[in-house]
């Protein structure tokens, strides 16, 4: 008699789970396609949807996305489709899926992070997480759903579950829906402003001061796994990569040279463009004062106005878009 | 093994399906298996520490029991007692002392000769040794009688619900039922520790995993953020700490009535407590009523005057700090708890406050909730001086009220969990326990289960974070 109820008990629970998940999953699915802005997806539906095709697409994290402005550029079709927060393996899921669904650019421009190359106390092998920000691709992308499976061992499991794509992403999708509801297109071309404000200085200065580096970074070639795999895809698509690292606050070279002549090296065997705007003397002289950033590691949008006529005119000089 | 996995989840429905399909006699073994099983997932040659101090206690109580002598029956007491508290110097305070002495050492530049110990902690070691030296002591005291079978007195300590991070439980509670084991498959049981155990792992992962997102943000960067920024983030860290700590606790508790045994409840609505003293009685009460029980009672209580009497309570929550972690962040932390608690009572405003008038009561709430926050300051920065430097950096005047937000996606995924366990915790939760709703609308209960499965689909961090608590 126990047995039987609490059997009928949880079948109840699973039943009404299951139905729950389905209706669930189609009703955030709906939000989801809607979606224009936000990184739960939004910017991800807009590039797919963008016509004319893209020239120049940038790829990168907030030291990309709130710092180089599409408009900038002399190529008419440019969009911002950076993730702040994301490392090469977020971008390598992304990418994969863009190029794989027909919305292939002339040109990518990828924004990295020096420091992601650098060794960590961690004893086992590196293994990104930010690629389940790309879940809702679970299904549809073979690469990120490799690389999510690399995350643990259950997280086939987990993505058996319908609504399980959406998770973490519930408000930030009805936030975007409505948002997108009232504003239909995207003037900034992907790329969020960040607006100079009277406590720029100061917390550049406080952040700098906790957090510069104190010591050597040392390269881990490990971690280069994910940047070798986006130089494949794009040859693969036969598309034109560019890389490129955005400025610090103060930098200095001595706790860089490692993973600096490193990253140079991977990028001339593999014939790679690497613009380096931590050594382009013109830009570093011309950011010195901390009323260009935001915290040490993001310029605002008078630094980043700067950066982006840089690249732009790097991008336009050596002719790498073709009209 | 940690509870907020999959594997704990198939863990948990093997062990409880094999534990109504035994015959009684044998639950005991499997449930000891399980407990080892579960131990040694997570390091597993620190299980023969736990064996160790296993077999010392059961023989130690066999001969409290046995010997006629009174100053044998102590000897074999302290005997017990040296070995948990020896074990627990070498693992947990060894290299605090040593770092210690090297400081003292280098302020007069001499090298410090004792060498550095390069140990884990083993986890919840702080658990079962505290729930080990009670029984011994419970033996000594005559208030509960040795146990003679190894089995059941190894799975008394290794219980695997809980095992690493309590409730620390005494023997003449969870021992007697152990021993008793003749609970059959009941539907209450199993709804109601069902129901706890889904609440827990939403206070874990919806509320208190997202919370640590924006909490580390903010105090991993201590040096930079300030003002209302601080204030809010350490808010925020005490509502972490409280689901990471409780939400464990729920799912021991409701794991552990799946299978027919009772618990002893851990948090009762800390936060809304209208004073230090009630606070320590609605927190952490398995540790609180230990630390009462074993060290404020034997240190003489209240019972040798006034002064006394908020000495023993400052020493009391001081080695309760010591308990915690072995770091002067948690020394100044007990010392504070320790502090309050003496100053009320000298204040005598640890009166019942609870026939005041509503906004008064609020005050209170409010004033003990951020007594308690400055406490956390210390208990979540990593060293003392990101401490100082936090609590500095929150009178910085320029900027005060400018809120970093991070990551607006967070923070309101953080706002959403916060709100709705504040929600079902002032309006059901403080009136009605999870088994007085089941007894009063089951059904109700079930949707209530299926909403937290679902917010758990939705909202649950799932990389599976460690909980704080297995630290110590």
């Amino acid at each position: 008699m126990e047995l039987r109820k609490v059997l009928t008990y949880l079948g109840i629970m699973f039943a009404a789970l299951l139905l729950l998940n389905v209706v669930g999953e189609k009703f955030l699915s709906f939000l989801y396609l809607k979606n224009k802005f936000g990184q739960s997806g939004g910017k991800i539906n807009y590039y797919m949807k963008l016509k004319p095709e893209t020239d120049l697409l940038i790829l990168g994290n907030s030291r990309a996305l709130y710092q180089i402005i599409p408009d900038s550029f002399k190529v008419e079709n440019t969009y911002n489709l950076c993730h702040a927060g994301m490392d090469d393996c977020f971008q390598l899921g992304l990418l994969h899926y863009i190029l794989s669904h027909d919305k292939k650019p002339q040109t990518i421009l990828l924004q990295i992070d020096p420091e992601f190359y650098s060794k960590t106390d961690q004893k086992t092998a590196f293994i990104s997480t930010d690629i389940q920000h790309l879940k809702y691709y679970y299904d549809k992308d073979s690469i990120v759903r490799y690389h999510v499976n690399q995350m643990s061992a259950y997280e086939k499991y987990k993505n058996l579950i319908p609504l399980y794509k959406y998770n973490g992403t519930v408000i930030s999708l009805f936030k975007n829906f409505l948002h997108s509801s009232k504003v239909g297109t995207d003037k900034l071309k992907g790329y969020t402003k960040v607006l100079p404000t009277k406590m720029d200085s100061m917390n550049t200065v406080n952040a700098f001061n906790v957090n510069a580096p104190k010591k050597k970074y040392v390269y881990d070639v490990e971690r280069s796994k994910y940047l070798l795999d986006i130089i494949a895809v794009c040859k693969q698509y036969n598309v034109q990569l560019i890389c490129f690292t955005s400025p610090h606050y103060k930098y200095n070279k001595t706790y860089y040279s490692e993973l600096k002549s490193n990253l140079d090296a991977l990028f001339e065997q593999h014939h790679i463009r690497y613009i380096d705007f931590d050594e382009n003397i013109s830009l570093v002289s011309q950011i010195e004062s901390p009323n260009y950033w935001k915290d040490h590691m993001h310029l605002n949008l008078r630094g980043g106005a700067l950066e982006s006529h840089y690249l732009a005119n790097i991008t336009d000089s050596i002719s790498v878009i073709k009209k | 093994m940690l509870f907020n996995s999959i594997q704990f989840l198939v863990f948990f429905v093997i062990v409880s399906i094999l534990f109504y399909v035994l015959a009684p006699k044998y639950r005991w073994i499997l449930l000891l298996i399980a407990s080892c099983y579960f131990y040694i997932s997570f390091i597993p040659v620190y299980i023969l520490i736990l064996f160790f101090l296993i077999l010392l206690d059961y023989f130690a109580a066999i001969k409290i029991e046995d010997e006629p002598s009174e100053s044998k029956k102590r000897l074999w007491m302290r005997l017990s007692l040296l070995g948990n508290l020896g074990i627990l110097a070498v693992f947990k305070y060894y290299n605090f002392l040593n770092d210690n002495i090297c400081h003292l050492f280098g302020l007069v530049n001499v090298s410090n000769p004792i060498p550095y110990l390069h140990i884990i902690l083993p986890i919840g070691l702080s658990f079962h040794t505290f729930q080990s030296m009670s029984y011994t002591i419970d033996v000594y005291k005559g208030k509960v009688k040795a146990e003679r079978h190894l089995g059941i007195y190894s799975l008394f300590v290794m219980f695997y619900p809980q095992l690493v991070a309590g409730p620390i439980e005494r023997a003449t509670s969870l021992l007697q039922q152990l021993k008793k084991n003749d609970s059959k498959l009941e539907f209450d049981n199993v709804a109601i520790g069902l129901s706890m155990m889904f609440w827990g792992l939403f206070k874990k992962v919806v509320v208190a995993d997202t919370v640590a997102l924006y909490v580390n943000s903010i105090y991993n960067n201590a040096g930079i953020n300030h003002g209302i920024t601080n204030i809010v983030a350490t808010w925020l860290f005490a509502i972490q700490i409280y689901c990471d700590f409780s939400g464990y606790s729920d799912i021991a508790i409701g794991a552990g009535r799946v299978m027919g045994y009772r618990m002893m409840t851990n948090f009762s609505l800390p936060y809304f407590s209208k004073s230090i003293t009630e606070f320590w009685r609605r927190w952490h009460i398995s540790l609180s009523s230990w630390l009462r029980d074993y060290l404020y009672i034997s240190f003489g209580g209240n019972r040798k005057g006034k002064i006394r009497t908020y000495l023993n309570l400052f020493y009391t929550m001081l080695l309760g700090g010591l308990w915690h972690g072995a770091s002067w962040n948690f020394v100044i932390w007990g010392a504070l708890n320790g502090l309050y608690l003496s100053v009320e009572k000298f204040l005598n405003l640890n009166f019942d406050r609870n026939n005041k008038p509503f906004l008064l009561k609020v005050l209170y709430t409010f004033i003990t909730f951020n007594l308690i926050c400055i406490t956390w300051i210390f208990f979540r920065a990593d060293t003392l001086e990101n401490a100082l430097l936090f609590i500095k950096n929150i009178f910085v005047i320029k900027g005060f009220m400018k809120l970093r937000i991070q990551d607006t996606s967070i923070m309101s995924n953080v706002v959403f969990g916060v709100v709705v366990l504040l929600l079902f915790e002032y309006f059901v939760l403080r009136k009605r326990s999870l088994e007085g709703i089941y007894r009063k609308h089951p059904r109700v209960l079930m949707a209530f289960n299926i909403i937290l499965v679902l917010f758990i689909i939705l909202w649950g961090v799932s990389e599976g974070s460690q909980f704080i608590y297995f630290q110590f």
